[in-house]
């Protein structure tokens, strides 16, 4: 009979420290809070749990891995598959963005010399060990012999031979070609250039003293019937003194270059 | 076993209790019922104590629960207090304790915790908590019966209610 009475005495004290508790609590819930008791018995807690969720998680993809392994390899290789599509799609995007903004330099090019006749072609045809393109104009069109072909680069090649439907033309690269050409200067200075590789060309200068620096522009000269002035070429990257035969040597990087284009303008 | 490795292992048991039952593994239902593990951990630590100890588990444990919840703190002691005090009053009626029947007894005492915290604190749907409860409590019953199990080993003989 004592006992039980001490058990009720435990249990109403027990009820009365939870009445309290309560009150506490909900005095700090009212001024938006946590009360430290509460706040002490989550923060020695939750951090377990935490623990214990992040085991379980592990757990549980490992053993999903195990039992879902056949369907994950069968929808890794879709999605790799996706994925290669969706990385050539995106090539071809970026091809025919590049496309966009060449032929909208292509057409900038175009209205701003509105004086040339320009005949419009496709490259149809490269042959690089001879340094040659086939355009898809010919005589029809008014193509002739030795007129520019030019791309909003630059100056790409010379035509060197007619069809009535389609042309060939020597790359600027080609060791066989050699026009006028000049330097961008203050006076500008006027040389031959010639072919030297697939992406160079060079221009002897006569004088030693002419002041030629890297980067200097160099374009079409006037001297030529066939060939408009002041067309880019490209510039200079290179340059080789020689002073025992008093000349140096400028090495020039091209603008056009036959890998960037398939369209062009012939300009007559 | 020595009071004081009781009280240590007690702590223990009520601390793993929260831990799990803040873990998502509470979260892990089966039929749409979760566990309650601190009532069924606290369940399985009364069968082993004396009746005043039951009140100070129960304390313990929904202040525990009440904690985690962030809820009311007095309805989820006193219903714990209550639910742990069955337990030692099931001690008292000496029948002939075995894993089956602590197992039962386990269930009642979470279901009896489950309703008075749903009358204390009241929901407004009493009749789908009061059937959530009960899932609940079957689910904790079982629980219970397991830790029970393990704890047979620890306290037998001494303090285990014969």
């Amino acid at each position: 009979m004592r006992g039980f009475f001490t058990q009720l005495f435990v249990l109403f004290f027990l009820a009365l420290l939870a009445f309290f508790a309560g009150k506490w609590q909900t005095v700090y819930r009212n001024q938006g809070k946590i009360d430290p008791i509460t706040l002490t018995v989550q923060n020695i807690i939750v951090p377990s749990a935490t623990t214990i969720d992040q085991i379980a998680e592990g757990v549980s993809s490992f053993f999903s891995g195990i039992f879902h392994a056949k369907s994950l390899t069968d929808e890794n290789i879709f999605l790799k598959n996706k994925l290669k599509m969706a990385e050539s799609q995106l090539n071809e995007v970026q091809a025919l963005e590049q496309k966009i903004l060449h032929l909208e330099k292509l057409l900038r090019f175009n209205n701003s010399h509105p004086k040339q006749q320009k005949i419009p072609a496709n490259i149809i045809g490269f042959f690089p060990y001879e340094n040659r393109i086939t355009l898809s104009a010919g005589s029809k069109k008014g193509v002739e012999r030795g007129l520019a072909v030019i791309t909003p680069e630059g100056l790409l090649a010379i035509i060197q031979t007619v069809d009535e439907t389609r042309s060939q033309a020597s790359l600027l690269s080609s060791p066989t070609l050699q026009i006028g050409a000049m330097i961008l200067k203050n006076p500008p200075y006027v040389g031959l250039i010639k072919g030297e590789g697939p992406k160079t060309i060079f221009m002897e200068l006569l004088d030693d003293k002419v002041p030629v620096k890297v980067n200097d522009l160099v374009l079409t000269s006037e001297f030529s019937e066939k060939i408009p002035p002041s067309i880019p070429i490209g510039k200079v990257i290179h340059i080789e003194q020689n002073p025992d035969f008093g000349i140096q040597k400028a090495r020039i990087f091209l603008n056009a270059t036959i890998g960037k284009t398939k369209e062009v303008f012939i300009i007559k | 076993m020595k009071p004081i490795h009781q009280f240590f292992l007690i702590s223990l048991l009520l601390f793993i209790g929260g831990v799990l039952q803040q873990s998502t593994l509470s979260t892990v239902s089966i039929f749409g019922i979760c566990p309650q593990f601190l009532v069924a951990f606290a369940a399985a630590i009364c069968f082993f104590l004396s009746p005043t100890g039951c009140l100070f588990v129960g304390f313990f444990a929904g202040f525990i629960q009440g904690s985690l919840a962030g809820s009311n703190l007095t309805a989820y002691i006193i219903s714990f207090i209550i639910g742990c005090y069955f337990i030692s009053f099931v001690k008292r009626l000496e029948l002939e304790m075995n894993v089956i029947v602590a197992g039962f007894f386990s269930i009642c005492m979470a279901f009896l915790t489950q309703t008075v915290l749903l009358f204390l604190a009241p929901p407004s749907l009493i009749l789908t908590s009061l059937g959530t409860a009960a899932g609940s409590a079957v689910y904790d019953g079982v629980i219970s019966l397991l830790l029970y199990s393990l704890l047979l080993k620890a306290f037998m003989p001494k303090t285990a209610w014969q």
